[in-house]
């Protein structure tokens, strides 16, 4: 549906968007995910009309965007901050599309009921936006990008502005009426957690270009750069020093590994502890937080760097500092990874 | 009494009743100087002959003239806001969408006319399409025209002209400093949603902008609503607003009871219009998100096409007047450049409408200027002082009292004078004292404006810490509170200066003939024939806008954010 096709933007001499490529089939919710400053709100600005000067092309139903101003690209924008017209009430707020494009004045009004309802404010037509709770900001806000049937919905940080309790109930939520009405969206998020539950699939972005594109599951079981590992919070990355023959050398010893890589994941799914014998690295218990269903542990390895490896509580003591612990990687769960990172992977 | 205010109030000196009585010292001379003046004024109208008797108040105010006079008023002002808000809107729009070099100097320098005396700038637009004006000058020299061909004296359109030269900056400054803190994000959603063209202005831009247009074109409607020195001077005696109808029945007809009836009415009217304004602008205060409008040069020909018409608009309009004020002050009447105006200030030919040499005038100003700055600046650090508190009750009584003598125009503040200083209680008929004593009601709520921000933003802890450490109150008010306002104080002394430098409304009702003010005898000049008497009064306008363009390029480099904002 939407399509995404070398776009670059710079600004002031530095690259602001490298290159971006992505297709978002219709009835999907892709999440752009990455740190502040990695230029996803640029994409998506882009994609709205909103910046002019860039390269490359924006395509929907293969039809070129460049030239098609923003009034009548038909797309639906949520904004960080909402961007509510503060001289205008609810009713207003979500009729202002419609009136744009010249919907009668009693259509209007049942839409205005309709997608009212559909986000739950039902009757709050006649309120002041400015005395709303954020929440409810937040469902006039979707409700005013919904009401006019955008071909195609971007959201950008929506939830951005609300505490972790209410973010978390309405994520779902989000999803849910996006899904009912059969749009194809483009959700914008610095919240790992977020994108996850949001998107049918993530693009994580970093430094101005997109490192990887896939299911939540296919960016967490297999992350492809030292960048999207970090990302998505899997820290134990090692350099690869060198790699012979499907055996990739690190300061922990040598780990299986079929492709050449610049470095290595332990995925933690494939940890557990075990004993002298079968151990890929052994290292001195360096400091434990307990974090309810497993001990995080941080473990010096005599080469003096350190690696965290979560250990399930259950059915076992906290492990001492200091004690001499052994940990066993399975060898599918060893990931190579690119580096695009500018520092090296492990400092 | 409210304890709260005595408590929290930071101690100036030591001793708590002479702390207190000083700072009574500003209400008394308030009450003196200004409440005293005005019931005289009130009771002119209202008490002729010792009783209360509103006929001759109800057959001022009934009769056709004087409903004349007032229509006038209002539709002058009406046309004038109207004007002024045309010229302000798009040019608001260039400064907070495009960047482009020297923009702050734009915006600063766009600011100069208002600040400028309305003699000066009566004196500049005489100097520009005057019958003696530069562009009359050179038309008639270029095509031999017998008559001057821009006719513009004592024309509506003159006054109209000069109005909005004097206000364009006011509202472009309200409204660009308001729109610039909108969100940028309003308008950006308003186009996704469908929003373009002028469904943009009509639909979002203008109603986002509807308290700032409001609060500005109540500012100008108030500023032209009292206009004086520009109708009195430019306008002839063909038109009269309601403070010239004052003026006229005051000093040419020496109709106290009409001029005292015409005052209430100008108070009344005032009072309420600046309640109105006052509303408005705190409705505009609330929306200061921190979201602030991302400013782009300008790419497409028609932005930069917009950019250039602004910018050239405004340097003609608001530079060309000024220019020509120096240009004509060095030709005017002679065939190359000439300083003989200048040099003739110093000499006292026969029959001078001034009785002493123009020089001495300058002489006046600055001393009656100086006597201002130091009784505005003390009065106006113990009003602060007495203001600082800002949720006392007593202080939110006091507060507007303070500025009052802002709203009551400065004609109706030397008719006050005039009726109530000239016989015992308090006969200062003579007393060279009246003009800095008129001077100063009108400088003190600046100083005020300027020093009680800073003052409220001092955390009372840091005066506790200084106590803590050993301070004495006198030491921690001179090694802390000093410190930290006297930017404040200064920005307030260069107001108090400048404004009394240029003070014309007030001074000419008290100033005796014998001791005339800069624009007291520019004026004068003015209303004299002969190019010598002109040249000397362009010379003279061209001191003293030397004089506010100085003081005006001190408050711009002094001032922090609030500081001296009104």
């Amino acid at each position: 549906m939407l399509n995404v096709a070398h776009v670059s933007q710079m600004y002031e001499g530095q690259p602001v968007l490298r290159d971006i490529n992505l297709h978002i089939p219709a009835g999907e919710i892709l999440c752009l995910l990455g740190p502040s400053g990695c230029g996803k709100t640029t994409l998506l600005r882009i994609i709205a009309g909103l910046e002019r000067s860039y390269e490359g092309d924006v395509q929907v139903d293969g039809a070129g965007l460049r030239g098609v101003p923003v009034h009548q690209r038909g797309f639906g924008l949520m904004f960080q901050d909402l961007a509510l017209f503060p001289h205008l009430d609810v009713a207003g707020n979500i009729a202002f599309g419609l009136r744009m494009a010249g919907m009668p004045k009693d259509e209007q009004q049942r839409r205005i009921r309709e997608v009212l309802e559909l986000v739950g404010l039902t009757g709050f037509e006649r309120r002041d936006v400015a005395r709303l709770s954020g929440g409810e900001r937040q469902r006039v806000a979707l409700a005013r990008s919904l009401a006019p049937n955008p071909r195609f919905l971007m959201l950008d940080e929506p939830l951005g502005a609300l505490d972790a309790a209410l973010r978390e109930e309405l994520i779902p939520e989000l999803r849910g009426i996006i899904k009912r009405m059969g749009l194809t969206a483009l959700y914008v998020t610095h919240d790992q957690h977020e994108a996850f539950v949001m998107g049918d699939r993530v693009a994580v972005m970093h430094d101005g270009a997109v490192e990887q594109v896939g299911t939540p599951e296919a960016l967490y079981r297999r992350p492809e750069t030292v960048f999207v590992a970090r990302f998505l919070g899997l820290n134990n990355v090692l350099p690869v020093l060198k790699w012979h023959a499907g055996s990739g050398q690190t300061v922990f010893g040598a780990f299986p590994l079929a492709q050449p890589a610049e470095a290595l994941l332990l995925h933690p799914d494939g940890v557990r502890e075990t004993d002298a014998i079968e151990a890929a690295i052994e290292g001195r218990v360096e400091r434990v937080a307990f974090w309810g269903d497993a001990y995080r542990v941080e473990l010096r390895h005599s080469s003096g760097e350190v690696l965290t490896f979560k250990l399930p509580s259950a059915g076992r003591t906290r492990p001492e500092v200091g004690a001499v612990l052994w940990v066993h990687v399975a060898p599918e769960q060893v990931i190579g990874l690119r580096n695009t990172i500018a520092m090296p992977p492990q400092s | 009494m409210d304890t709260g205010v005595v408590r929290n109030r930071p101690a100036l000196i030591g001793a708590a009743w002479l702390r207190h009585g000083l700072l009574l010292v500003p209400l008394l001379f308030l009450l003196v100087f200004f409440f005293y003046p005005l019931l005289a004024v009130f009771a002119v109208s209202l008490w002729p002959d010792g009783q209360l008797d509103l006929s001759g108040f109800a057959r001022i105010v009934t009769s056709d003239y004087y409903r004349e006079t007032l229509w006038f008023t209002f539709w002058q002002a009406a046309v004038s806001t109207a004007l002024t808000l045309a010229l302000a809107l798009p040019a608001a729009y260039v400064f907070v969408r495009f960047r482009f070099p020297g923009k702050s100097l734009w915006l600063a320098l766009a600011t100069l006319p208002f600040v400028l005396p309305t003699i000066v700038v009566a004196s500049a637009f005489s100097a520009l399409v005057g019958p003696r004006g530069l562009l009359n000058t050179l038309l008639m020299s270029l095509f031999a025209l017998p008559a001057p061909p821009i006719q513009l004296d004592r024309t509506l359109a003159i006054i109209l002209i000069v109005h909005v030269f004097y206000n364009v900056a006011v509202a472009l400054r309200l409204i660009a400093g308001f729109w610039a803190h909108q969100n940028p994000r309003i308008e950006e959603a308003a186009r996704v949603l469908g929003a373009h063209g002028w469904r943009l202005w009509w639909y979002v831009r203008l109603p986002l902008l509807r308290p700032a247009i409001l609060a500005a074109a109540a500012l100008v409607f108030i500023f032209t609503f009292t206009s004086f020195g520009v109708v009195v001077v430019l306008g002839g005696p063909r038109f009269a607003t309601l403070e010239v109808e004052v003026y006229r029945q005051a000093v040419n007809l020496f109709n106290l009871p009409v001029a005292a009836a015409l005052s209430l009415v100008q108070i009344v009217l005032m009072i309420a219009m600046l309640v109105v304004y006052t509303r408005l602008q705190k409705s505009i205060r609330l929306d200061f998100s921190a979201a602030v409008t991302v400013t782009q040069p300008p790419r497409t020909l028609s932005e930069r096409l917009l950019v250039g018409a602004t910018l050239t608009v405004m340097s003609i309009f608001l530079f060309l007047p000024l220019a020509a004020l120096v240009m004509t002050s060095i030709t005017v009447g002679e065939t190359g450049l000439t300083l003989s105006y200048y040099a003739g200030l110093t000499s006292n030919p026969r029959g001078s409408v001034l009785f002493v040499p123009p020089i001495q005038a300058i002489g006046n100003s600055l001393v009656f200027a100086l006597v201002t700055t130091v009784l505005a600046v003390g009065f106006g650090l113990l009003s602060a002082y007495l203001l600082v508190n800002e949720r006392s009750r007593l202080v939110r009584w006091l507060d507007p009292l303070f500025m009052l003598p802002l709203a009551v125009s400065a004609v109706t503040l030397g008719f006050g004078f005039l009726v109530a200083l000239d016989e015992p209680p308090l006969n200062l008929r003579s007393s060279a004292l009246l003009i800095p004593l008129a001077h100063t009601l009108v400088a003190m709520p600046f100083v005020i404006r300027s020093v009680l921000p800073a003052l409220r933003s001092i955390p009372p802890n840091v005066r506790e810490a200084a106590q803590v450490l050993g301070a004495s109150p006198a030491v921690v008010w001179w090694r802390v509170d000093l410190p930290l306002i006297s930017r404040g104080v200064l920005v307030g002394a260069i107001f108090a200066f400048t404004v009394s430098m240029g003070e014309f409304g007030a001074s000419l009702f008290v100033a005796r003939p014998d001791t005339p003010t800069i624009p007291i005898a520019i004026f004068r000049l003015l209303g004299q024939p002969g190019a010598v008497n002109y040249g000397q009064a362009l010379a003279m306008s061209v001191i003293l806008l030397a004089v506010s363009a100085l003081g005006f390029l001190l408050i711009e480099r002094l001032r922090t954010y609030g500081v001296g904002e009104f």
